[in-house]
């Protein structure tokens, strides 16, 4: 929990209190960065980039909402603003029908090999879903950030979900033979 | 056997709910070298217009004090040569007139300091109107 007065003072730039902000927020803000960027080194420049524009832009936080709340929202703008840039979102649309039965068994997945096929994820398919499963943004406004329409988002969520179950099940597959 | 199954979205949902990620060591140095960087860039403007306002004042206390002989010279000349009367308070008033311009030019960066400080001070975003006025 990081308290009013440690806020106001990186407002005035203070470099003791930037700091109390970073420990207290970046093992959080950087599970985001994990989720969202393609490998271990990006993630790590869009956590430092990220940081930066926090502290830039802190002077904008008015103290409505929880502030690590408005600290992750800063950091994934930054990272999808990066990858609009890069022109990702140029991917031929496909229609894949939404499917019901996505179960996989949950054991044995450990949570490094679930954030690793999530990074193995072509790109708009991986910020989809995060926005989506993980920070619980609705296809309407995930459409507006990705500058995509809604029915593209819902067959890449659904084509994500796809990918990501037959990686967990191969996994599975190929975990058995190790135990034995 | 479908009691072990759990749909896609629920399983990364629960496995990630307190995900957190220790960064590396190295990338708080970074942001803090970055962070100093900027510091450094926001001090040249502000540095900068207080030496040239202290820089202005001195001048124009050197430009007011000369002035002022050259006044006291040009009384002395008004009585001795009459002649020259007409030619003396032209340059006179020329001097005048180069002073004041002078004065405006110099003054103004140091009103304007002031004024912008006063501004943020008292937070006051539109102080330059109350000064006009």
């Amino acid at each position: 929990m990081i308290i009013k007065q440690i806020i106001n003072d990186c407002k005035n730039r203070n470099t003791k209190a930037q700091e109390e902000v970073y420990k207290a927020l970046s093992p959080k803000i950087f599970a985001v960065c994990l989720k969202y960027s393609r490998n271990y080194a990006e993630a790590q420049d869009n956590l430092q980039e990220g940081f930066l524009l926090i502290f830039e832009k802190i002077e904008k936080y008015n103290f409505q909402g929880s502030f690590e709340g408005w600290c992750k929202r800063v950091v994934i703008n930054y990272v999808l603003q990066q990858y609009r840039k890069q022109n990702i979102f140029e991917i031929v649309s496909e229609n894949i029908a939404d499917e019901a039965n996505l179960e996989v068994e949950d054991e044995n997945v450990s949570l490094d090999f679930l954030t690793r096929i999530i990074q193995e994820l072509p790109d708009r398919y991986r910020l989809v879903f995060n926005l989506y499963v993980m920070d619980g943004y609705p296809h309407k406004e995930i459409a507006t950030m990705l500058d995509i329409n809604i029915g593209t988002s819902k067959s890449n969520l659904a084509r994500a979900k796809a990918i990501l179950k037959e990686k967990i099940e191969r996994n599975a597959q190929m975990a058995i033979p190790r135990v034995k | 056997m479908k009691e072990n199954k759990k749909d896609i979205e629920r399983l990364f949902q629960e496995k990630f709910k307190d995900f957190e990620a220790t960064p590396p060591l190295e990338s708080w140095a970074n942001i803090e070298e970055r962070l100093n960087q900027k510091k450094k860039k926001r001090r040249v403007i502000p540095f900068w217009f207080k030496t040239s306002g202290i820089a202005a004042t001195l001048i124009l206390g050197v430009f007011l004090f000369m002035n002022k002989k050259d006044n006291l010279n040009t009384n002395v000349n008004e009585v001795v040569i009459e002649n020259n009367i007409i030619t003396n308070v032209i340059i006179v008033n020329n001097l005048c007139f180069i002073a004041s311009l002078g004065m405006f030019i110099l003054l103004f960066p140091v009103f304007s300091i002031i004024i912008y400080h006063i501004g943020f001070i008292f937070k006051i975003k539109y102080i330059f109107l109350f000064f006009i006025i």
